[in-house]
């Protein structure tokens, strides 16, 4: 037996074996820490586009856990600042899960976390291309552009108008010369008097030539009553047609005054006397870049590829390092999960605490979506604040994400709203009451801001009347609210915003535009009534022609009524003496 | 390599256990043909460590397996894959996923498992082909170069014996 032992085992290979595992636990304790170190710093920097770095990480195994000490998150917009710092944080890991190389963090606690804090050093990664649309809101021009210019390329109603009624008057007459042309004219009166004539001469044929006499007369009769209605009805339509042209002509002569009222309303609403308090546009669209980049920068964090369960499923595909294939487990767990942290989130005015609960890029495999709550009460500078939501990732192909964030009493000081540019506007003090809800269902995003302001005060800058137009208005504002609708998608999102500002400012500059807005009127109108009186008045001289063609109609109508006179006085029986 | 090589030569010639030459063969080809990186191999460096496994024959096998590993990443992979989705296994298959120390072993992974399964349905044909093939190095091929009148005129030879221990001195260094 000792023989076999001493043929097969080697003694000082359990000593080497011995010193190998001092040497990595050696190693372990020399360079865990560095590694997790090193790897917090990777891959935050790797997601947030921006340094991330971590003073210190410790790490012990019994039981399980990391500390980290120090952890700045670089601002990817604002390189010498730090969107978060975190001065301690400790992690205490679910060792179970780690055998089976799964990260899951029970209980983590955050403190001191602070937002917005100097950075010793540049953040940045690398130099990004600057935002164009961060150098202020620009002031429209005060001058209206003058009439010449805004009718250049301008397609004119009026001119239009006057066109058309040109072309449908001359349509108009040539229809009415063939209508007339077809009605009885002198020579059916001559014929008629022809008819009388020979019905005069044969009154002596005895009685029976008396009664064939009248009975001729009264078919004449008949026929020359018949010729006046026909001439009547088209004595009145034409009337109806030259009263109809007539108002059109009237219509049209009125419409360059009128196209130009419109024109140079819509030319002073399209500038400064339109803008109402639209510098809010690019305050709320700069927030809404800035904290929907962050929810992109989240989303990593809070979901990858959906990972259905119940069925052995092929991961990667085959290249050199074959595939992993997953199997159902009785209680899936994802491969990073942090199931319940406690943050406290220091502010100039004191301490928000909250709690994360299930966050982990896997929620499909949790199937929790990751919720969280932060309170705090009696702030310096603020009342109240509740934060509250959720990050719905179970169905990955539906993200289903919720916040609803109420600040009480917020004591705003110095706020700019419209940061340099040529109309630069600062709340220099208000209190203001926040509420932003709503969320993103699929990829359709509906947020609601409200926010109201009372005890404002508003300061604007900026040169040139509009601007003096637009302190003197904003000075007079205390109470104001603040509606924002965040639209659109994640990535293309599109906001509205409404305020009473607006109807302060846009009668503010109404005002001042009053002036400038007539002239420009006045302009138009002529330049207008130019292009169009020679199809005026052509459109004149064809309703008067049209108007004419009534005289010959009256003519034959007299003609006709002394013919049926004749007539009706022939048939009159005469005495023979 | 060229080292172990010699050394393996050496050895092949010398009194050494053919046993544990070939067990060190068997442990290398282990090492070489499954990915490096795997846990099981921990497994493989304790066995070379504590066992009696020729360390010379280790390091011959584990360098020409990792080359053939290469060639053989296909073959492990379909193997791997085959058995990971076989139906009659899932319950087995579930069973250790479920144990997350074994999860660890990376068993999951198609060529891991389509690897280490050949490795281990190969060990014991190696081994007794190994063992085998050292004996009869031994009596036929080391004997009869051995008894050939050139070799032992140049083994008795005086250049001979300057160049072993100029080989000796430089091995030394």
């Amino acid at each position: 037996m000792a023989g076999v032992v001493r043929r097969w085992l080697r003694p000082k290979g359990l000593l080497l074996l011995g010193a190998v595992l001092v040497l990595l636990a050696g190693g372990w304790w020399l360079l865990a820490d560095a590694v997790v170190r090193r790897a917090v710093e990777g891959t935050g920097t790797a997601l947030v586009g921006a340094r991330v770095d971590l003073a210190r990480a410790e790490v012990g195994l019994f039981p399980p856990r990391v500390v980290l000490d120090g952890l700045e998150v670089t601002d990817p917009d604002a390189p010498m600042t730090n969107a978060v710092a975190v001065d301690h944080g400790e992690l205490r890991l679910d060792g179970g899960a780690l055998l089976g190389a799964r990260f899951v963090v029970d209980t983590a606690r955050l403190d001191g976390v602070r937002l917005h804090t100097p950075r010793a050093r540049s953040g940045a990664l690398a130099r990004r291309p600057k935002d164009e649309r961060e150098g202020g809101f620009a002031l429209p021009s005060i001058d209206l552009p003058d009439a010449g210019e805004i009718l250049k390329d301008h397609p004119l109603k009026s001119v239009a108008a006057g066109d058309a009624l040109a072309r449908d008057l001359k349509a108009a007459r040539a229809a009415w010369e063939a209508r007339i042309e077809a009605l009885p004219g002198p020579d059916r009166v001559e014929d008629y008097r022809a008819r009388l004539k020979a019905l005069q001469g044969a009154r002596k044929g005895g009685l029976e030539g008396a009664l064939r006499t009248a009975k001729d007369l009264k078919s004449l009769t008949r026929d020359v009553e018949a010729d006046l209605k026909t001439l009547r009805g088209a004595g009145d339509d034409l009337k109806g047609d030259v009263a109809d042209y007539r108002r059109r002509v009237q219509e049209v002569a009125a419409g360059p005054a009128a196209e130009a009222r419109e024109l140079a309303r819509r030319y002073a609403e399209g500038g400064a006397f339109g803008m109402g308090a639209a510098f809010l546009n690019e305050t709320a669209e700069r927030w809404s870049r800035t904290a929907l980049a962050w929810y992109r920068r989240l989303d990593p964090l809070v979901s990858r590829a959906a990972r259905a369960a119940g069925k052995a499923r092929v991961e990667r595909p085959a290249r050199g390092r074959g595939v992993d294939v997953r199997f159902p487990e009785a209680r899936p767990l994802p491969t990073f999960l942090v199931r319940e942290a406690a943050v406290g989130v220091t502010l100039p005015g004191g301490t928000v605490t909250g709690t994360i609960r299930d966050a982990t890029p896997d929620p499909a495999v949790l199937g929790r979506p990751l919720t969280f709550a932060f309170a705090g009460d009696d702030l310096k500078g603020l009342d109240a604040v509740r934060l509250e939501g959720a990050l719905d990732r179970v169905d990955p192909a539906r993200p289903d994400d919720r916040v609803d964030l109420r600040l009480k009493g917020v004591r705003v000081k110095d706020l700019a709203l419209a940061r340099g540019g040529a109309l630069p506007v600062t709340l220099a003090a208000a209190t203001a009451d926040l509420a932003v809800t709503g969320g993103r269902r699929g990829d359709a995003l509906d947020v609601k801001a409200k926010a109201d302001l009372s005890g404002a005060r508003f300061e604007a800058g900026g040169e040139g009347k509009a601007a003096e137009a637009v302190g003197e208005a904003l000075a007079g504002v205390r109470r104001t609210r603040i509606e924002a609708d965040l639209t659109g998608t994640p990535r293309a999102p599109k906001v509205a915003v409404r305020s009473d500002l607006d109807r302060v400012l846009a009668g503010a500059m109404r005002t001042l535009a009053q002036d400038r807005v007539k002239a420009l009127e006045a302009d138009l109108t002529a330049a207008i009534s130019q292009r169009l009186d020679a199809r005026l008045a052509d459109a004149r001289a064809s309703l008067d022609a049209l108007e004419g063609r009534a005289g010959p109609l009256a003519e034959r109508r007299q003609d006709l009524n002394g013919l049926l006179a004749d007539a009706v006085d022939a048939a009159r029986p005469r005495l023979p003496f | 390599m060229l080292k172990a090589l010699a050394k393996l030569l050496a050895v092949l010639g010398s009194q050494t256990d053919p046993g544990q030459i070939a067990l060190g063969a068997v442990l290398g080809m282990v090492a070489g043909l499954t990915p490096l990186a795997a846990p099981h191999n921990l497994l493989v460096l304790l066995l070379l460590l504590v066992l009696r496994a020729n360390l010379s024959a280790f390091l011959v096998v584990f360098a020409a397996g990792s080359g053939l590993a290469y060639l053989a990443d296909p073959l492990f992979h379909a193997v791997g894959l085959a058995l990971l989705t076989a139906g009659p296994l899932q319950g087995l298959w579930t069973a250790l996923y479920g144990v997350p120390a074994l999860r660890l072993t990376r068993f999951n992974n198609s060529i891991v498992l389509g690897s280490v399964v050949l490795c281990l349905v190969l060990a014991v044909p190696v081994f007794l082909l190994c063992r085998a093939g050292v004996v009869r190095y031994r009596e036929r091929v080391l004997a009869r170069m051995r008894s050939l009148r050139v070799v032992q005129a140049l083994t008795a030879s005086r250049l001979f014996r300057l160049a072993r221990e100029a080989a000796r001195e430089w091995q030394g260094r």
